[in-house]
C-alpha cells in the first residue's frame, strides 16, 4: 500500500521534472517586450485607484484631453483647444473628432462627461482622480464635441490632472457594461489595447490598429512600434535584475541601486535613468514635539546631515543630492532654497545646538540639556531604502552627540505615531509634477494627516491657496517659490535625494522615453532592435 | 476518525479567525488613515470610509457582524482592494495549490524515497549522503535557495524561467525551493520511522521466514513506519503553505501568500481574516486526509 503512495508521488514528481523539458510556446509573429512592474497594485481603474503603478501600463490604453510637455506647459490631446473663463472657473474643450474608443464607440464630450461624472459618484470611492478635480463643481456638454467644466473656485492645476490617466476618458458603454468590474475590461482611445489582466500575475496589452493618425503626428512610425506588451510584477527587489538577466523581462523598473553596476557590466543591458518630478526623498521634522520643536535643532539636523555620502554610500550617486521640498526638475523648482544649506557642516550644527542648550559633555557622549539626552525618534518605513538611509543618518548624528532612534514601523502604525504626536522624523516621497503636491504636506488642512511637519501658518497656507488660484505661471512659479524658502527657512524638512526611477532595459529593445510626470513610459514610441526571444 | 477530524474543523477556523480579528487590531496603526494618506484624498474622506466599511462601530458589534456575514459565505470587502475577498481569494488560489501541491509531491516523493533508502541500506554512502543533504535543505533559508536557484539555473544556465507563472517549467524552481525547507526533516523522519521499525521483532521474524528484501521493506516495514510520516506531511502542507508566501514575491508569481503578507501589512482587515479562513480549512482538510491515509495504510490506527 505505502510502496503505491510512493509510486504515485514519485510518479508526480518526475512528471513535473519531465515537464520542464518541454519547451515553452514558440512565439508567432507579433512582436513582444515583457515589461516588469515593481508593485502589484490593488486595484488598476484609474478612475478609482492612486498607485503610480497603473499608470505605467494604463497611461497607453487612454489619451488623455490634454498632454504635457517637458517644459510644464501642455498640448492638445484628445481636446484641440481649451479655453479658460476670466475667473478661472470655467474650462471649455473643444474635442477632436474622429476618435474611436477600442470597443468602436465614438469618443465625444458625452464620453468624457460619463467619464467624470463616475470619478465623482460617491458610489465609485475614488482614492485619487476625485482629488485631481480638486473643487470641481460639474461638467456640461455644449455640443457634441464640446464640453465645459464648472469649478466652485479658480483651480490651476486642473490641466495637470487631466494630463494623467486617472482623468482620461472611458468608453461610456465599457463602463455601463462592467460596473465595479470595469479595472478588468477597460477601452480607453489610446495606442494600446487592454487584453487581459491576472491580478499580480500579468496585464497584457495589445496594439491599437485603428490609432488615429493625427495623434501619432511628429512621432516614429509605425505608432505604436510593438504587438504586445505584457507586464509583469517583481515586487521583490532582488528579483529585478535576474529577471533582466535571464531574460524573463525586457524591461524593468526601479532596479536597486547596488545592482546598477553588475547591470552596466552586462553587454546585454541598457539603464534608463527618469528623475520623477515632485516632493524628493525628504525627512519631515516635527516642528511641534521636542527637541525638534526647536527651530536651531531643525537646522542642525539638515547641516549634520551629510547629504552626498548618503546618495553616494545608498544610492549608488544615482539621484542629485535634494536641496528643498522640490526636486530639482520640478517646473516650480526654486533655486533659491541652495542659499539656506549649501554644504554639509557639522561644526554650523554643533553651534547651533549648543546654541539651543544642548551640551556635549565629553566627547563620544550624548549631548545633553538640563540633563535630558538629545533623542531624535524617527519613524523608518521599509520602502525606499529608507532604513539604509536612515541608518547612516544615524551614525553621522551620533558624532554629533545626537541619539538618532530608529523605529521600524509599517505605513498604517506610522500614522497612528503621527496622529498621536509620538515622533520627530519620518521619511517620505510624492511625485508630482504640478508645485500643488506641496499642499499635501504643508496646509493645515492637511494636519494629522499628511502634514508631518505638523507646520501651520497663515502665512503658509495662504500662499499655497494664491497658488492653486493664480492663472498666470509665472506668478504661480514665484509664490511656490516662496513656499519652498519658508519651508527650508523654518527647517521643515531633510532634503536627501530626488526620486530617480532606474529602468533596466534589454538592448533588444529600444526607445524608452517617460512623460513629463516621471512615472509613465510612452509605450507607443518603444521598439524591437532584433527579437528578444 | 475521520469524522471526529472533520468535526475540528469548525473549531479551528472559529479559534483561528478569532485569535487573528484581536491581533490584527492589537498591532498599532489605522488602516483607513493609511488609504486615505496614501492617495491624494481630503481628510474628511477617512469618516466615510469608516461608515463604508463599518469600522466606526464598536469591536464586539464588528466580530458578530463579521461571523453572521461568513455564515452567509460572505467574506467581506477589500478594504486595499475594494473588491469581494471571495473574489480575490479565488483568483490566487490556484496559484498557490499548484505550487503547494507541486512542493508537496517533491517533499513526499524524494524525501519519502531518499529517507526509507538511507535507513534501509544504513550506513553506506548513499545514507551520508542523504543524511547531509537533509541537513544542508533545513539550514539553508528559502529566500537565499530562490535566489540562488535563479541565478544558477535561470541566470548562467538558462534552463529554466526566473520568474512568473504560466507552464511547468515555471513551476519548476519555486516547487523546488519551497520543498527544499521540508524535504530534509520529511527524509529524516522517514529515515528514523524505518529504523526503528526495521529492528523489531515482526521484522525479524519475517526475514527470518526467508522472505525476500523487497517484500520485507513494502510489506512488513512500511506499513508500521508510514504513519508518523504521513501526520508529518499533513502538518507539512502548512508549513508549505505559509512558505509559499516568499517563494511567490522572489519568483513573481500570483498567490494567496503574497494576499495574505500584503493583506497584514496594510492591516486590511477583511481580506486577512479571510486568507486566514481558507488557510485554516485548507490545513483542516489536509490534516484530516492524512489521518484517513495513516489509518488505511496501519489497520492498528483505524479503531482508535
Amino acid at each position: 500500500m505505502v510502496s503505491r503512495v510512493f509510486g504515485v508521488l514519485l510518479l508526480v514528481g518526475c512528471l513535473s521534472l519531465l515537464g520542464a523539458c518541454q519547451p515553452s510556446a514558440t512565439p508567432g509573429q507579433a512582436s513582444r517586450i515583457v515589461y516588469g512592474l515593481t508593485l502589484a497594485p490593488s486595484g488598476i481603474d484609474p478612475h478609482i485607484d492612486a498607485s503610480a503603478e497603473l499608470g505605467i501600463p494604463l497611461s497607453s490604453v487612454y489619451d488623455t484631453l490634454v498632454r504635457c510637455t517637458a517644459t510644464g506647459g501642455f498640448e492638445p490631446g484628445l481636446a484641440t483647444s481649451w479655453e479658460v473663463s476670466a475667473d478661472g472657473r470655467t474650462y471649455t474643450f473643444h474635442l477632436r473628432k474622429g476618435v474611436y474608443f477600442h470597443d468602436g464607440a465614438r469618443f465625444d464630450a458625452w464620453a468624457v462627461k460619463k467619464t467624470l461624472d463616475r470619478i465623482v459618484a460617491p458610489e465609485t470611492g475614488s482614492r485619487k482622480a476625485i482629488a485631481l478635480l480638486g473643487p470641481y463643481e460639474g461638467a456640461e456638454v455644449l455640443d457634441e464635441y464640446t464640453i465645459r467644466i464648472r469649478l466652485r473656485e479658480p483651480f490651476a492645476p486642473l490641466l495637470d490632472g487631466l494630463s494623467q490617466v486617472y482623468l482620461a476618458p472611458a468608453s461610456p458603454a465599457a463602463l455601463d457594461k462592467w460596473g465595479s468590474e470595469y479595472q478588468f475590461h477597460q477601452v480607453g482611445t489610446g495606442p494600446f489595447m487592454m487584453k487581459e489582466y491576472v491580478p499580480k500575475d500579468h496585464l497584457t496589452l495589445v496594439r491599437n490598429p485603428n490609432y488615429p493618425a493625427e495623434l501619432a503626428q511628429g512621432r516614429e512610425q509605425p505608432y505604436p512600434g510593438v504587438d504586445i506588451i505584457e507586464f509583469r510584477f517583481y515586487t521583490e527587489p532582488a528579483s529585478r535584475l535576474p529577471a533582466l538577466e535571464a531574460g524573463d523581462a525586457d524591461i524593468v523598473g526601479e532596479i536597486p541601486p547596488q545592482d546598477v553596476e553588475r547591470l552596466k557590466e552586462n553587454q546585454a543591458l541598457d539603464l534608463v535613468r527618469a528623475d520623477i518630478p515632485g516632493v524628493p526623498l525628504v525627512a519631515f521634522l516635527n516642528s511641534t514635539n521636542p527637541p525638534t520643536d526647536d527651530l536651531r535643532v531643525r537646522q542642525a539636523l539638515i547641516w549634520g546631515a551629510d547629504r552626498e555620502e548618503i546618495v553616494r554610500a545608498v544610492f549608488g550617486g544615482y539621484s542629485p543630492v535634494a536641496q528643498g521640498p522640490l526636486s530639482h526638475n520640478h517646473q516650480h523648482y526654486s533655486r533659491a532654497v541652495e542659499q539656506f544649506y549649501p554644504r554639509y557642516d557639522p561644526a554650523r550644527a554643533a553651534q547651533l545646538l549648543e546654541q539651543a542648550g544642548w551640551q556635549l559633555e565629553k566627547e563620544g557622549e550624548l549631548r545633553e540639556r538640563e540633563g535630558v539626552p538629545l533623542r531624535v525618534e524617527a519613524l523608518v518605513m521599509s520602502w525606499g531604502l529608507v532604513p539604509q538611509v536612515s541608518e547612516l543618518l544615524q551614525a553621522q548624528y551620533r558624532r554629533l552627540g545626537i541619539e538618532l532612534v530608529l523605529n521600524q514601523v509599517t505605513f498604517s502604525a506610522a500614522l497612528a505615531a503621527m496622529q498621536e504626536n509620538r515622533y520627530n522624523m519620518v521619511f517620505w516621497s510624492e511625485a508630482g509634477a504640478d508645485g500643488d503636491v506641496l499642499r499635501l504636506f504643508f496646509h493645515s488642512e492637511n494636519m494629522g494627516l499628511r502634514n508631518w511637519s505638523r507646520y501651520s501658518s497663515m502665512e503658509l497656507d495662504s500662499l499655497l491657496d494664491e497658488a492653486r488660484r493664480a492663472a498666470d505661471p509665472g506668478a504661480r512659479a514665484a509664490l511656490y517659490a516662496r513656499v519652498q524658502e519658508l519651508v527650508m527657512r523654518e527647517a521643515l524638512v531633510l532634503p536627501i535625494r530626488d526620486y530617480v526611477n532606474l529602468t533596466g532595459v534589454r538592448r533588444c529593445v529600444r526607445g524608452l522615453r517617460f512623460d513629463c510626470h516621471g512615472w509613465f513610459p510612452l509605450l507607443a514610441e518603444l521598439r524591437l532592435a532584433q527579437p528578444c526571444r | 476518525m475521520l469524522v471526529r477530524r472533520l468535526l475540528s474543523l469548525p473549531i479551528t477556523v472559529f479559534l483561528s479567525v478569532s485569535v487573528v480579528f484581536v491581533l490584527l487590531r492589537a498591532i498599532p496603526g489605522d488602516p483607513v488613515l493609511a488609504l486615505v494618506a496614501a492617495s491624494g484624498m481630503p481628510a474628511r474622506e477617512v469618516e466615510r470610509f469608516r461608515d463604508r466599511y463599518g469600522l466606526d462601530r464598536p469591536l464586539p458589534v464588528q466580530y458578530l457582524r463579521y461571523w453572521s456575514a461568513l455564515f452567509s459565505g460572505d467574506l467581506g470587502v477589500s478594504l486595499a482592494y475594494g473588491r469581494p475577498v471571495g473574489r480575490l481569494i479565488a483568483e490566487q488560489l490556484p496559484a498557490t495549490a499548484r505550487l503547494t501541491l507541486a512542493a508537496f509531491a517533491v517533499c513526499a516523493g524524494v524525501g519519502l524515497a531518499l529517507g526509507v533508502a538511507s535507513a534501509w541500506w544504513r550506513g553506506s554512502w548513499l545514507d551520508l549522503f542523504v543524511q547531509v543533504l537533509a541537513g544542508v535543505s533545513a539550514s539553508i533559508p528559502p529566500f537565499w535557495a530562490a535566489l540562488l536557484g535563479i541565478y544558477l539555473f535561470s541566470v548562467r544556465l538558462q534552463w529554466l524561467p526566473a520568474s512568473g507563472d504560466g507552464s511547468l517549467r515555471h513551476l519548476v524552481l519555486p516547487a523546488l525551493v519551497l520543498a527544499g525547507a521540508s524535504f530534509g526533516p520529511t527524509a529524516r523522519l522517514a529515515r528514523s520511522s524505518v529504523l526503528e521499525v526495521v529492528g523489531q521483532d515482526f521484522v525479524r521474524g519475517a526475514r527470518a521466514k526467508g522472505l525476500p528484501g523487497r517484500v520485507v521493506l513494502c510489506r512488513h516495514v512500511l506499513p508500521a513506519a508510514a504513519s508518523p510520516v504521513i501526520a508529518f506531511l499533513g502538518l507539512q502542507v502548512g508549513f508549505l503553505l505559509s512558505g509559499a508566501a516568499i517563494t511567490e514575491t522572489v519568483f513573481a508569481r500570483p498567490g494567496l501568500g503574497r494576499l495574505l503578507v500584503e493583506a497584514v501589512l496594510a492591516k486590511d482587515y477583511p481580506l486577512a481574516q479571510g486568507c486566514v479562513v481558507v488557510a485554516a480549512v485548507l490545513y483542516s482538510l489536509a490534516n484530516s486526509l492524512s489521518d484517513a491515509v495513516c489509518a488505511l495504510v496501519d489497520p492498528r490506527l483505524r479503531d482508535l
